[in-house]
């Protein structure tokens, strides 16, 4: 797409200078590892010139110049830290899995928001790692062994048809999407008809992994576009099609844009996380709990109309 | 059957002795060691999970003989056949070298540590009075900093 058209488009989202100002001057940030050792011990030993996020305790923003190659560190060999996008690291925040929990990552390589489960789970429970891909399968195992997650099993099942019914309590599902918020050059080789094309795949996704949700269990759907075709189209579709899907509040304190209204007020729950917002990439996300609508009106005497006035 | 079950059994249980023996490592209470393809190394209850059966690999393979990998998780529990490394050598193992070595007439695998964490799995060559390095060709790393 040619730049004035892709200004025209992204105005309609956000202030588009703004945000190809802030994407363009992104800041790099990395993870503690707290599985291999505690904020504490890392602060104690760590000599990458780095501040503390102030939206998370164990994210970072890298202070070096633009040629520190982070990879190369004594802190990435050791498995102290990874390398990962702040609104990346929010993302496993917003699902919240708990130590204990049966939790699923549907499309889970290169494995840095599956690793950072892994360590919000305390290296406990059981933690799925799924792709499709057995190229990407072998970078995920990079990350898990250098990370020392213990916790998991890696499948690779089509995510789109994974088969599973109610079995996880938590379901990230960061689907392949456009990355019009994170690929450098995705705004000139995408246009709109990607949009539509690759959003069958995040429906049958979505629908897929929300089939693998316990009842009352939660799911995260996110992307790294700005595309609403990709964003909350999916998940309209998903709540217009299926009984019991609500969305969820997202209670983390940062900045953002809500979700698109035009797909109806709930949507105002999902968070937009342009570039300017937090010095990093652009992503989508969306909290669906898997709840017996049927169930909870019945419980509300106003919805039902039950009289209830004795 | 049950001579393959009894068989699998030993090999964690032999894998389990030798850990001891050689390292002086015991598995932390939360961890648990099974066979799949190789003896490994996973949290507790992972094995035992409803989602167990279905699915392909779990975390962390030990192989039979110690990996790397198995290393660079446990190694920091070893207090037989470690040794620390100079800042030096640490740089030189860690990017795929060997290391020169005298240390013994019996060929063994090493945990090679430098203040305090792993840095990995090595194999003593009494002949070549060498430890091999055993880290993975994609794990090696030219390291550019401190700690």
């Amino acid at each position: 797409m040619e730049e004035q058209e892709f200004r025209d488009w992204l105005s309609a989202y956000t202030d588009y200078e703004k945000a190809m100002a802030a994407f363009y001057a992104q800041k790099r940030f990395f993870r503690v590892n707290t599985i291999k050792a505690s904020l504490e011990r890392f602060a104690e030993i760590s000599k990458i010139s780095a501040k503390r996020s102030p939206y998370y305790d164990a994210a970072f923003v890298l202070d070096e110049p633009p040629s520190f190659q982070i990879g190369k560190t004594w802190e990435y060999f050791l498995g102290l830290i990874h390398p990962q996008s702040l609104p990346s690291i929010l993302v496993s925040l917003v699902l919240d899995p708990k130590p204990g929990e049966n939790v699923l990552d549907v499309a889970a390589a290169p494995g840095s928001k599956f690793s950072h489960m892994a360590m919000l789970m305390k290296n406990s429970g059981v933690l799925v790692g799924n792709d499709v891909k057995g190229e990407k399968i072998s970078a995920l195992y990079s990350t898990i062994n250098r990370l020392n997650i213990l916790n998991c099993f890696v499948t690779m099942r089509d995510g789109s048809d994974l088969n599973w019914r109610s079995r996880f309590d938590r379901i990230l599902l960061d689907a392949p999407c456009t990355a019009l918020g994170s690929g450098e050059s995705a705004s000139k080789r995408w246009d709109p008809s990607h949009s539509y094309r690759i959003s069958t795949l995040q429906r049958k996704m979505l629908f897929s992994a929300y089939d693998a949700l316990v009842e009352g269990g939660e799911l995260v759907y996110s992307t790294c576009t700005y595309a609403k075709e990709e964003n909350e189209a999916v998940v309209k579709n998903l709540l217009d099609n299926v009984n019991g899907a609500n969305l969820l509040d997202i209670t983390l304190d940062i900045p953002h844009e809500h979700g698109l209204s035009d797909f109806g007020s709930e949507f105002r729950k999902c968070y937009r996380i342009y570039p300017q917002h937090l010095e990093s990439e652009g992503f989508f996300i969306a909290k669906i709990r898997k709840g017996d609508r049927i169930a909870e009106r019945a419980k509300d005497p106003a919805e039902t109309g039950t009289d209830t006035g004795g | 059957m049950i001579t393959v079950m009894g068989f699998i059994a030993n090999k964690e249980k032999n894998f389990q002795r030798y850990l001891e023996k050689h390292f002086g490592i015991r598995l932390p209470e939360t961890t648990e060691m099974f066979y799949a393809k190789g003896v490994r190394i996973s949290s507790k209850g992972l094995k035992k999970s409803h989602i167990n059966g279905e699915l392909g690999y779990a975390a962390c393979d030990a192989g039979f003989n110690p990996t790397n990998a198995f290393i660079q998780n446990f190694g920091h529990l070893a207090d037989k056949n470690a040794i620390d490394l100079s800042r030096e050598e640490a740089v030189l193992f860690a990017s795929g070298k060997d290391l020169p070595a005298d240390i013994g007439k019996t060929n063994k695998f090493m945990v090679l540590r430098y203040k305090g964490f792993t840095v990995g799995l090595g194999y003593y060559d009494k002949e070549k009075k060498r430890i091999i390095n055993r880290i993975p060709e994609k794990r090696r790393r030219v390291i550019i900093n401190e700690i």
